[in-house]
C-alpha cells in the first residue's frame, strides 16, 4: 500500500463517521431545509384538503363529536392540535398504514394509509413539516416522546 | 461500654439522625374500630383486596367486605381530607392518597408516608393507576387539569385541562384502539366523559340513558375493558362498548365510588346507607358486604 493510500483510508472512514453524526443530528434536531420544503409541498397536495392549509383540522373539530357519517372529524396538526403528543415512530405508522378512531361507526379508515403513496424519506418529511407548525415547547416534547420511538431507518435517508 | 466507645459511637449515631430526618417520611397512624362512611373512593388490587377511602380513614379487606383491617395513613392529611386512591398494578405495598395536600405514598402498607407532588399544585381531586404499568399514575387537580406520572408519583407533569365540567372521578383502561398506550374515563357532572391517554382531547363518552346525566363514580373490568360502568344518583349504569352507548342496570342507591376486582369482576359500590354493596353479576343486583 502506498503511503498516500494508508492516509487516504483512515480520512474515508473519519469523514464518512462525520456524515453519519450529521444525519443522525438532523434527524434528532429536524429536517434540512429541502426537505422541509419537500415535506410542505407533499402536506399542501395529500393532506390539505382534510387537515387544512395551515394544519388548522376541520372547522368543526373542536367540538370532539362525530360527524353525521358517524366519523370524528379531521383534526389539526397546528399547535392547536395534538399531533405534537406523539413520538415519530407513530406518527411515522399513522402515515403509513391510516387510521381510524375505535369509536367511529364506520369500518373505513378514515385516515387513509400513504405506504405505497409515499416512500418512507417523504412520509418523514411530511411529519417534518408539521413540526414547523408547533411551538417550541411541543417540539422539546414530541422529541422526548421520540427518543425511544424513532422513526424507523428507511425513513433517514432520500 | 467504656467511654473512648461510646466517643467513637457518636458520629455514627449522628449520621443516624441526620438520614431518619431526611429521609423518614411520615409515620402513619391507624384509624380504630370500623368502617363506617361516607366512602370517598374505592380500588380493588390485584390481590382481590378491597381499599375503601374515607375523609379521615383508609381501610382494606380481604374477604370482600366481610372484615376491615385499618391502614395507618398521615395524621396532618387526614386532618385536611382525603379524595382519592390509587394502588399501583403489583406493588401490594404501595398505595396512594389524595386531597387538599396534594398526593401522599406509602411503600410499605401504611408504615410511612411521604409527600410526592413535584410539579402538581393545588388540591389533587381524582387519582389513577395505569392499568398495566406500574410506574404511570394520573391525578386531577380541580385548578388545573390532569397529571401524569411516569416515576411512580415522584414528579407529575400536567397534561390537559381536562374534561369540560366537574371531574369526581378517574379510572385508566387499557381498551384497544388508543394512540397511547389506553383511554381515560371521567365521572362527571355532565356524565362520562373519554379521552385516549395520549392526551388528544376529551369528549363525551356515549349519552346515559334515563335523562340522568351527573355521575360520581366511574370503574372498568380490565378482564374485558369494553365493559364500563358508572354510578350516580340514578344509579348504576353498564357499557359493553366501551362507553359508546349505555344501559341502566340498577338503582341501589345513591352511588358515590365504584370499583371493580380484575381477576373476578366482582363489582363494589358505595352508597350512603348501606356503606358498601356487591354484586357478582355485573352490577345487575346488589348485596350488602358483609
Amino acid at each position: 500500500m502506498t503511503d498516500g493510500l494508508r492516509w487516504l483510508l483512515p480520512g474515508l472512514v473519519l469523514v464518512v463517521a462525520a456524515c453519519d453524526r450529521e444525519r443522525a443530528a438532523n434527524a434528532a434536531q429536524g429536517a434540512d431545509p429541502a426537505t422541509l420544503a419537500h415535506g410542505e409541498k407533499l402536506y399542501t397536495e395529500l393532506c390539505a384538503s382534510c387537515h387544512g392549509q395551515s394544519g388548522e383540522g376541520a372547522p368543526d373539530w373542536q367540538e370532539q363529536q362525530m360527524t353525521a357519517m358517524g366519523e370524528m372529524p379531521p383534526p389539526p396538526h397546528d399547535s392547536a392540535g395534538h399531533t405534537w403528543r406523539h413520538s415519530d415512530a407513530l406518527l411515522y405508522r399513522i402515515v403509513e398504514q391510516g387510521w381510524r378512531d375505535p369509536f367511529n361507526t364506520t369500518e373505513r379508515l378514515t385516515m387513509p394509509p400513504f405506504g405505497d403513496t409515499l416512500d418512507p424519506w417523504e412520509i418523514r418529511a411530511v411529519i417534518e413539516y408539521l413540526k414547523t407548525l408547533w411551538t417550541p415547547d411541543q417540539r422539546r416534547f414530541q422529541a422526548a416522546e421520540s427518543r425511544g420511538a424513532p422513526y424507523p431507518d428507511a425513513a433517514l435517508e432520500p | 461500654m467504656q467511654v473512648p466507645d461510646m466517643i467513637q459511637s457518636v458520629p455514627l449515631l449522628l449520621l443516624l439522625l441526620v438520614l431518619a430526618a431526611c429521609g423518614g417520611g411520615e409515620a402513619g397512624v391507624p384509624a380504630e374500630g370500623q368502617p363506617e362512611g361516607p366512602v370517598v373512593d374505592l380500588v380493588v388490587r390485584s390481590s382481590g383486596d378491597v381499599l375503601l377511602l374515607e375523609e379521615d380513614a383508609l381501610w382494606t379487606s380481604r374477604d370482600h367486605g366481610a372484615s376491615w383491617e385499618s391502614i395507618p395513613v398521615p395524621e396532618g392529611a387526614a386532618r385536611e381530607g382525603f379524595s382519592s386512591v390509587a394502588a399501583p398494578k403489583q406493588r401490594p405495598e404501595e398505595i396512594l392518597l389524595g386531597g387538599s395536600f396534594g398526593v401522599v405514598r406509602t411503600e410499605d402498607r401504611g408504615g410511612t408516608w411521604r409527600t410526592f407532588d413535584e410539579g402538581l399544585s393545588g388540591s389533587v381531586a381524582a387519582l389513577a393507576a395505569h392499568a398495566d404499568s406500574v410506574h404511570i399514575l394520573f391525578a386531577y387537580g380541580a385548578s388545573e387539569g390532569v397529571f401524569r406520572s411516569e416515576d411512580s408519583g415522584r414528579s407529575w407533569q400536567l397534561m390537559d385541562g381536562g374534561p369540560p365540567g366537574d371531574l369526581r372521578a378517574l379510572v385508566h383502561s387499557n381498551l384497544p384502539g388508543s394512540m397511547n398506550t389506553g383511554w381515560l374515563y371521567a365521572a362527571t357532572e355532565s356524565g362520562v366523559a373519554r379521552a385516549m391517554d395520549c392526551f388528544c382531547g376529551w369528549r363525551p363518552s356515549g349519552e346515559l340513558t334515563d335523562g340522568a346525566e351527573a355521575v360520581s363514580a366511574v370503574t372498568v373490568d380490565l378482564r374485558r375493558p369494553e365493559r364500563v360502568y358508572a354510578g350516580g344518583a340514578a344509579g348504576v349504569f353498564g357499557s359493553e362498548d366501551g362507553g359508546a352507548t349505555w344501559r341502566l342496570l340498577s338503582r341501589p342507591g345513591h352511588v358515590t365510588a365504584l370499583a371493580t376486582d380484575g381477576s373476578s369482576g366482582t363489582l363494589f359500590a358505595a352508597t350512603p346507607d348501606p356503606m358498601l354493596l356487591v354484586s357478582r353479576d355485573g352490577g345487575e343486583s346488589w348485596e350488602p358486604t358483609g
